[in-house]
């Protein structure tokens, strides 16, 4: 049963890789989206809760909305969905692998070529979208409307795998139009605010955010590079040891 | 499904196949979904750490 294979095999792989990109969050990435949450402006007063702003995408949520408590709570949440990413992200990687495996002429993919695959979906997922889009934020950070945004990274991700899957698979022909999709989304521009700015404007605020920005961009990327290379390598090994595709 | 493995009719199962990893590549999407893009507060809260360090759009 293929299906009951690949969603077995994504378990496994997302519950480690994610795991581990969670400790790395908690111990590196966290403590920067703590720092930021510092500067952020109350949104107790009710003249923040007007629609005026609405269109700058403002952080204002329902006040009594549930959210996990800071500390044990928050931990583990970020933690659960982190592994719950990750999953999805091993279930996406390995599907695609066994249609690859089914449907192509080009080798079957192995462990080693797994980490080729991870590489890819880190352009896929991370670089295309967030590096050469909507940069990683802080919160606090002032961006566009969050649905346009969403949509733009989405947009963004179908367009660069595409492009890829058609350099790759497609007769020599039909190449360009690979180029061309990879280039479309940047084309077309991600949906962001003039400058960087922030929610808070006092300007200790603004530096403090600002080198934080810095240092969560890097420690993303960073974090990215050996979550998709795990993911891509053990994604290869899975999908060669456990979903048989060769028994059909 | 896989049942009628034995039976020569393989061009059948190897459509099966390309349906049950469709299906997979579905279940993978709609995950990505709810944890990183749901538009709900108390989704949002819950995942909120985890969409910044992924670098999905948030707030």
């Amino acid at each position: 049963m293929i299906l009951r294979n690949i969603l077995l095999s994504a378990i496994v792989v997302g519950l480690f890789s994610g795991l581990l990109y969670g400790l790395f969050q908690h111990a590196q990435i966290s403590p920067i989206i703590y720092a930021a949450e510092q500067y952020e402006v109350s949104e107790e007063t009710p003249a923040t809760h007007s629609h005026e702003d609405a269109k700058q995408g403002d952080h204002h949520h329902d006040a009594e909305a549930w959210a996990p408590e800071d500390g044990f709570e928050r931990i583990a949440y970020t933690l659960g969905a982190d592994i719950g990413i990750a999953i999805a992200y091993a279930i996406l990687m390995i599907s695609l692998m066994a249609l690859h495996d089914l449907k192509s002429n080009k080798p079957k993919l192995d462990a080693m070529q797994g980490i080729a695959w991870g590489i890819l979906a880190m352009i896929i997922f991370f670089v295309a979208p967030a590096m050469f889009g909507l940069h990683p934020e802080v919160p606090g950070t002032e961006a566009a409307a969050l649905e346009g945004r969403q949509t733009w990274w989405t947009a963004c991700v179908v367009l660069t795998a595409a492009g890829f899957a058609t350099l790759y698979y497609a007769p020599l022909k039909f190449k360009a139009a690979g180029l061309l999709f990879l280039a479309l989304p940047h084309l077309i521009g991600a949906p962001m605010p003039d400058e960087l700015s922030f929610a808070n404007t006092s300007p200790e605020a603004v530096s403090a955010l600002t080198e934080l920005s810095h240092q969560f961009y890097s420690l993303t990327a960073i974090g990215m590079v050996f979550f998709f290379v795990l993911l891509g390598s053990m994604s290869g090994f899975a999908v060669k040891r456990f979903v048989k595709l060769e028994s059909l | 499904m896989q049942q009628t493995i034995s039976t020569p009719q393989t061009k059948s199962l190897s459509v099966s196949a390309a349906v049950q990893v469709v299906s997979a590549i579905a279940i993978g999407v709609a995950i990505i979904f709810a944890v990183g893009f749901a538009p709900m507060d108390v989704a949002h809260n819950a995942a909120h750490d985890a969409r910044h360090a992924f670098a999905f759009p948030c707030h």
